[in-house]
């Protein structure tokens, strides 16, 4: 094997954040200047690496890494269009929230463990992106579980103990399903590189029941952190991490992955056109609209802010499913543009929820009467993210939103409307009333519970502002500029036209 | 003239915004000068230029005005609220919250203006939307507990909405193979599902019957000048959502088409117009009957809609006589909600003798009904003209019944005005007028009278209409009306308490349904197995197998042993001991 810049990029992309996660763990306790250097700069790095990448991509160049692993299957690092879109967006917001993260976690022990996991999290989120076959992407998805249990439980209370129990639970079961998914279809087709259109149609002829218990074995082992209803669990009491975390568990690492790696089975493993003979979307679809109206059902009932937005998240990952599950060349690109879509909108919900519980303490709904007045822009943000979520143009949550339906048209799935425009209003009927609150009613008469950066010129630390206001500013940004190619939706048509050979 | 031009259009008063919010220290100075952000709409409405094409916004967006349609409904609509603005920048000057209520304020403007300019049914939407759910921010801006419930319906419908316009956009969008141009729409026949999901999307906007539930909630509990603008401006925003996105089409063979619910529409149309009128009057707030001749008159509107699906043909002259209507009215219903506010205001206003008011006042309300010589006889003109086949003289008949309960209408909610002034005295009222802002609601009170001649696109109509027998025609409802109204002011009617009541059915099921989305309406899937103590479980299977572990591991490997056996020989071996076994 002959040792190209276009070999080593994917190697180079995920060492960048792999090695200063290493060295963060070595970094003493008290070393806090030398830690966010090491970490800005492989963030700074990593962000250059990727744009290299993305240039090379546009230009048609294949990046692919392969070293002997296992007998019939190598460890192949592989940098597709439709891996850039996951890991442009997971570096971008690895910035984001490192920045968060700094400031959010100014005060508390622990802080080289904390930067370490971080940067080992991001390290296998991208791993998975960049994973060429099914064996890689198991590699990576486990190390994912790994490195995110000590975020989850990063706070050491015993409701934190108990979520990092259950997500343990749930996320080991999954990954040994998946496990056995994997090597099941690994006898029957070995595994080959991902491909669009996929490596199996060839062998429906005689193993159809066998391809679809392996589809069904990885799509429960996918759904665990795809937080497909009944498997979704974990998600809501994962949300007692730290408010970093939570951001981007929701928005990045865990869901995704698991998103991630159904839009990967149905399009580079199995193909649509095996997916369809085998008649396994329909279920697919059915499972993704139960959890899309379920989880909003739920995220109704829930007084706590963070809780309301994990069920948010549920129901909005499975939009993804639903788009993939449609195999319509438009419904896709509203499911691949909507990994970034809604991840940028609720980074910047969970940011503004940390804010408010950062600043001023709140974490019920009911505590936020009146909060615009004291922190308007995190209020600004987060009412963009809301808005966004529920759809309303020209947020980015549209633009994903409305690629679904013309989608779902196409295929002639008109029921799916139904189940968008329900979530719709669902969404609207979760979000409203704590946008209500905080514009329309008064500050409490006795004052907030705590008042941290009282009499300041902004309203909270400059580095928990900014973050939340950057991420709002792109999700209106790229859903304004939606027509203009180096948007996601423009990088999305680009992956379909691909996958769908257009 | 460049096709920037169009995108200053809307993007004008989002700067403004963005201005206050830098400068929210001055608001209060700033306010006045917030209606210049309407100089770009009414220079585009003057020069031409050609139209603007972002393509980086999304493919197919296109931002124009045609001279027949929307470029009148530009010019009025950019007209009324740069007058309401003006208005509002004094009457709302010691409200609490003023910055909040002027970026709502601004955000449904730059709203109205995109939809009218939008060429392509997703700009239309985005227009659509802000300024739908920016309304919200202006009828909530007292923050009275009334205000609040009528908002709350008014979101709620207004989401409701929203969504049925998106999806019947979706679907029609499909139908016309993926284009979003409204031109390219006129040739697509609209399939039954979309047209449904569209009316009702759109009906909740403009607010005809039965869709009309919020809007004599809403509109009564905002300020004036933000009334003026809802009623006059946002409501013909659903009128022209349905001219444009259910288009009516020469009628195909065997197709279903939109001819089939044009009568029923007009049924619909014609009850909206009486009923509302019949509900209006026992109102005790003039805003309250303002707002139900709203819902009357939209029926006008739609009565319109309704005759071009049946004459597709028509489909020119019609959309001349639906824009000649919506202009008329606009002016007309800002002029007389503006009145609310200035009849209890102080300062200039004030100074003004009462019969003086009473008759700017007039003319405004008189012109909705369809006085000679107003913009009202134009308007009512050129609908006739379309109903000449004796076919349709029965609909000619119901549509003079409405005028005679518009007359109705308007003489109460004068009257009601008029006691409105005789409560107020100079030191009571809450707020000053300067004489300038008066002004600009007097030339809202007067356009009435001076555009039948000013506006070239209504001048045929308006000379029309200046035939003797036209007269009678316009006249009988008019002075049949007056002549009710002055009965019953002589021998002080009263309605029924019944009927007096505000409150809708639909303000507590709107409640009751916010109440019910927050109980446990399902279980959760929480696993409580996970929460036992499984370390106690470990320790005990561990105690278990403390010592003799090579005897039970063999005990283990031998019964493992048996069933791979058994599992090999599965069908011969495990019938034979099934047989054996006693």
């Amino acid at each position: 094997m002959t040792l190209s810049w276009t070999t080593v990029l994917p190697v180079l992309i995920i060492l960048s954040s792999l090695i200063p996660g290493l060295l963060i763990f070595a970094t003493p306790e008290k070393a806090a200047r030398r830690r966010i250097i090491i970490n800005l700069s492989g963030i700074f790095v990593k962000l250059m690496l990727v744009a290299l990448m993305l240039a090379g991509v546009s230009q048609g160049l294949e990046f692919s890494f392969t070293i002997a692993f296992l007998p019939g299957a190598a460890l192949v690092l592989q940098g597709d269009a439709l891996a850039l879109q996951f890991i442009a967006l997971s570096s971008v917001l690895w910035l984001m929230t490192t920045v968060y993260a700094i400031a959010y976690m100014e005060k508390s022990p622990l802080r080289s463990r904390f930067f370490g996991y971080f940067s080992l999290c991001v390290s296998a989120t991208v791993g998975i992106a960049l994973a060429g076959n099914m064996i890689t992407f198991l590699l990576f998805y486990e190390l994912l579980t790994l490195a995110t249990f000590p975020l989850v439980v990063h706070r050491g209370t015993p409701e934190a103990m108990r979520a990092g129990r259950i997500y343990l639970a749930y996320t080991l079961g999954g990954g040994a399903m998946l496990l056995m998914g994997i090597a099941l279809l690994h006898s029957i087709a070995g595994t080959p590189n991902f491909v669009p259109g996929g490596y199996v149609t060839s062998l429906v002829d005689g193993n159809s029941l066998s391809l679809r218990i392996a589809f069904g074995l990885m799509i429960v082992g996918l759904g665990v952190k795809a937080a497909l209803v009944p498997l979704h669990g974990w998600l809501p009491q994962a949300m007692v991490a730290p408010a970093p975390v939570s951001a981007l568990l929701h928005a990045v690492a865990v869901v995704k992955a698991g998103a991630f790696g159904i839009i990967r089975v149905v399009y580079d493993v199995y193909g649509i056109e095996a997916t369809t003979l085998l008649a396994l979307t329909q279920p697919l679809m059915w499972l993704a609209a139960t959890t899309i109206i379920f989880a909003s059902i739920r995220a109704l009932q829930q007084q706590d802010i963070k809780k309301r937005l994990a069920y948010s998240t549920i129901s909005q990952v499975s939009y993804i499913t639903l788009g993939v599950s449609l195999v319509g060349p438009v419904a896709a690109v509203g499911a691949i543009v909507h990994l970034v879509h809604q991840g940028l909108m609720k980074i910047t919900l969970f940011f503004c929820a940390g804010n408010f519980a950062e600043t001023l303490g709140i974490h019920k709904i009911q505590e936020m009467d009146g909060l615009g007045q004291r922190m308007p822009w995190s209020m600004a943000a987060f009412t963009v993210g809301a808005l966004g979520m529920i759809g309303v143009p020209p947020i980015a949550g549209f633009i994903s939103k409305w690629y679904l339906v013309t989608g779902a048209l196409e295929v002639n799935q008109d029921w799916v409307l139904l189940i968008l425009a329900g979530s719709a209003l669902l969404n609207a009927a979760y979000f409203m009333p704590l946008i209500y609150r905080g514009w329309f009613h008064a500050p409490p008469a006795g004052g907030w519970h705590e008042n941290n950066f009282a009499g300041q010129r902004l309203e909270t630390h400059w580095m928990l502002l900014l973050p939340p206001l950057v991420t709002a500013l792109l999700s209106i940004l790229v859903g304004i500029f939606a027509g203009s190619i180096f948007s996601p939706l423009g990088w999305s048509q680009f992956i379909v036209n691909r996958e769908f050979g257009l | 003239m460049s096709a920037w031009i169009w995108f200053s259009v809307p993007s004008a008063p989002l700067l403004c915004a963005l201005l206050l919010v830098v400068l929210r220290s001055r608001v209060q100075a700033l306010a006045p000068w917030l209606c210049l952000s309407l100089v770009p709409a009414l220079a585009a409405c003057v020069v031409s230029s050609a139209p603007f094409v972002p393509d980086a916004l999304w493919p197919g967006a296109r931002w124009a005005a045609d001279t027949s349609m929307t470029r009148p409904w530009l010019a009025f609509t950019a007209v009324l609220w740069g007058v309401a603005s003006f208005y509002a920048a004094y009457s709302q000057r010691n409200d609490a919250g003023l910055l909040r209520f002027w970026l709502f304020w601004l955000v449904a403007l730059s709203g109205n203006l995109l939809l009218i300019i939008a060429q392509d049914a997703l700009s239309f939407y985005v227009g659509f939307s802000m300024m739908s759910l920016s309304a919200y921010g202006l009828v909530v801006h007292s923050g009275k507990p009334q205000a609040r419930r009528a908002g709350r319906l008014y979101l709620q419908l207004a989401i409701l909405g929203e969504i049925l316009l998106l999806v019947g956009m979706a679907m029609r969008v499909h139908a016309a193979d993926g284009s979003l141009l409204f031109a390219d729409w006129l040739n697509t026949p609209a399939a039954p599902l979309s047209t449904a999901v569209l009316l009702v999307g759109l009906g909740l906007k403009a607010g005809f019957w039965p869709l009309h539930v919020w809007l004599p909630q809403a509109h009564p509990v905002a300020p004036a000048p933000a009334s003026a603008v809802l009623s006059g401006a946002m409501l013909k925003a659903g009128i022209l959502g349905l001219w444009q996105f259910l288009p009516s089409v020469a009628p195909a063979a065997d197709n279903w088409s939109l001819q089939v619910w044009a009568q029923p529409l007009m049924t619909i149309a014609v009850i909206s117009i009486v009923l509302a009128a019949l509900l209006g009057l026992p109102r005790q707030d003039a805003k309250q009957a303002l707002a139900y001749s709203s819902v009357s008159q939209m029926g006008f509107l739609l009565f319109l809609i309704a005759l071009s699906w049946l004459l597709p043909e028509q489909r020119a002259p019609i959309g001349a006589a639906l824009t000649l209507y919506a202009v008329h009215h606009g002016f007309a219903k800002g002029a007389l909600f503006l009145a609310a506010d200035v009849f209890k205001a102080g300062g200039a206003a004030a100074r003004m003798q009462t019969r003086w008011l009473l008759l700017a006042v007039a003319v405004p309300a008189l012109a909705l009904a369809g006085l000679p010589l107003s913009s009202g006889a134009a308007a009512k003109t050129a609908l006739k003209a379309l109903l000449d086949d004796p076919a349709m003289s029965h609909w000619l008949l119901w549509l003079q019944i409405g005028a005679l309960g518009t007359t109705l209408i308007v003489a109460r909610a004068c009257y009601l005005l008029w006691c409105v002034r005789q409560q107020t005295s100079e030191k009571s009222s809450a707020h000053t007028i300067p004489a300038a802002a008066v002004l600009g609601w007097l030339v809202l009170c007067i356009l009435p009278l001076a555009l039948p001649w000013l506006w070239p696109l209504m001048q045929p109509a308006a000379s029309d209409s200046l035939a003797l027998y036209k007269w009678l025609e316009l006249g009988w409802p008019i002075g049949g009306g007056l002549l009710i109204a002055a009965a019953g002011l002589h021998f002080s009617w009263q309605a029924p308490r019944l009927l007096q009541t505000s409150r809708t059915p639909f303000l507590s099921l709107s409640l009751s349904l916010k109440r019910r989305l927050n109980q446990t309406l399902l279980p959760s899937f929480e696993l409580p197995w996970l929460d036992h103590d499984w370390r106690q479980q470990e320790r005990r299977w561990s105690r278990l197998w403390r010592g003799h572990t090579v005897n039970r591991s063999a005990v283990l490997l031998l019964i493992f042993m048996v069933i791979a056996g058994l599992a090999i020989f599965r069908t011969s071996v495990l019938q034979e001991i099934l047989l054996w076994l006693p």
